[in-house]
């Protein structure tokens, strides 16, 4: 601002435009004013335009950037969100764990239930000699072992409990095991490609150097009877079960004239296999060496 | 009554204590128990054991690894070992024959069963 600068009010700024306004050069004089200074700041506004950095103002091309690299990450995110799910459904779905874990639950309320009848046949069948032992009036024993008789019977009830409980962990994994179907469902994992391969479905790790052949009780059906893993001791070929066309054949002699058969899905079970053929002296004798 | 020593190998201490009763009843009356195959190899170790029954699922050593100890020592290898578990696999089996196991038995099994299999091991008693 210069230093001795004369500033005008507001009034005597009116009473001045009054005056030129009253005469034909006074007017011609605000207007060729106005237009002087319309042009000045119009120069000025693109001087100012042209001096701004560009970045200062966000433009439609770097929207559509952020958002590009934002739906590239959801993508991304999606896409390894899919390919854990898919892990959680083995490609072999014979093989899934939710269902091996349930019907070995289930095995378990059956035996157990079976035991328990078993238990109380005996204990039953035990209290009918207690009858027979006082009438021959041997009356405290035969107290005495219906008291023992007695503890048993309530011992068993126990397979109440435990069947209950492990009903409703059945229940419980079987409802996991729809939750899973569902996303898998829902995600479509048939069809991911290129998301990489499944996570390894591994388990606990078991260093023992045979734990391939810890397999634990079998399904019914699913693994040997007593009477055919005495044939097997007893160097006779058994026909191998449905369930283990993985495993290693009962071929168990070289030399032996008899090969063995492996059984195919819906062969007949054992109880009707045909009539094992003994081995002879040398195929068994190899199983010695 | 038979004059064996017999070791009783099983982490369960419930099947333990049903197979000692059980050979009790068909007259074996000197009977140990291990929880585990290197416990049963120290016992066995010691000497005096006239038959081994023996579970497979054991940690840290299973009853397969037992009985291939049992076979390679020189002073062992002789001892008849039945191995009763429920490993019913073929592949089972022929793993524990080719080991040397005696006998094998597969739970669940009867008093009948395991008196069967002592005698076919260690003769009619």
């Amino acid at each position: 601002m210069e230093p001795n600068r004369v500033m005008l009010s507001d009034s005597e700024y009116l009473d001045m435009e009054e005056e030129l306004l009253s005469t034909p050069k006074g007017r011609a004089f605000l207007r060729e004013h106005a237009n002087r200074n319309r042009v000045i700041a119009l120069d000025k506004a693109r001087e100012i335009l042209h001096e701004m950095p560009r970045v200062a103002v966000p433009n439609s091309d770097t929207r559509l950037e952020v958002v590009r690299v934002e739906l590239q990450d959801m993508a991304a995110s999606i896409a390894e969100a899919r390919r854990q799910i898919n892990a959680l459904q083995p490609q072999d779905t014979g093989n899934n764990r939710i269902l091996a874990a349930t019907e070995e639950l289930d095995a378990i309320v059956f035996a157990t239930e079976r035991a328990t009848s078993d238990i109380l046949n005996a204990a039953e069948r035990i209290q009918t000699y207690t009858g027979k032992i006082r009438e021959a009036s041997l009356v405290d024993v035969a107290n005495d072992i219906e008291n023992l008789t007695t503890e048993i019977l309530i011992a068993c009830s126990f397979q109440d409990i435990t069947g209950q409980r492990t009903t409703k962990v059945v229940n419980v994994l079987r409802y996991i095991e729809q939750r899973v179907n569902a996303m898998v469902a829902i995600w479509g994992t048939e069809q991911i490609h290129g998301a990489g391969d499944p996570l390894p479905m591994t388990g606990p790790s078991d260093k023992r150097p045979d734990a391939h052949l810890l397999h634990g009780p079998q399904l019914p059906g699913q693994g040997h009877a007593q009477d055919d893993i005495d044939r097997l001791m007893g160097g006779f070929n058994v026909p191998v079960l449905s369930a283990e066309t993985g495993s290693a054949p009962a071929d168990i002699g070289a030399g032996s004239h008899v090969e063995v058969k492996t059984a195919k899905t819906g062969d007949a079970p054992l109880a009707t296999a045909a009539q094992p053929v003994p081995l002879d002296q040398g195929a068994i004798d190899s199983l010695f060496d | 009554m038979p004059a064996v020593r017999v070791l009783v190998v099983d982490d369960y201490a419930t099947m333990r204590r049903i197979i000692r009763n059980l050979l009790t009843q068909i007259g074996f009356s000197d009977i140990e128990e291990a929880a585990d195959g290197s416990e049963a190899l120290t016992k066995l170790r010691a000497g005096g054991f006239g038959l081994v029954i023996s579970d497979w699922n054991m940690e840290p050593m299973t009853g397969l690894q037992l009985l291939k100890e049992v076979r390679a020592d020189a002073r062992l290898k002789t001892v008849p070992f039945i191995m009763v578990t429920a490993e019913s696999k073929t592949e089972n089996v022929v793993a524990a024959k080719e080991a040397g196991v005696n006998n094998y038995i597969v739970k669940p099994f009867n008093a009948d069963t395991l008196k069967k299999k002592i005698e076919s091991v260690i003769g009619q008693f």
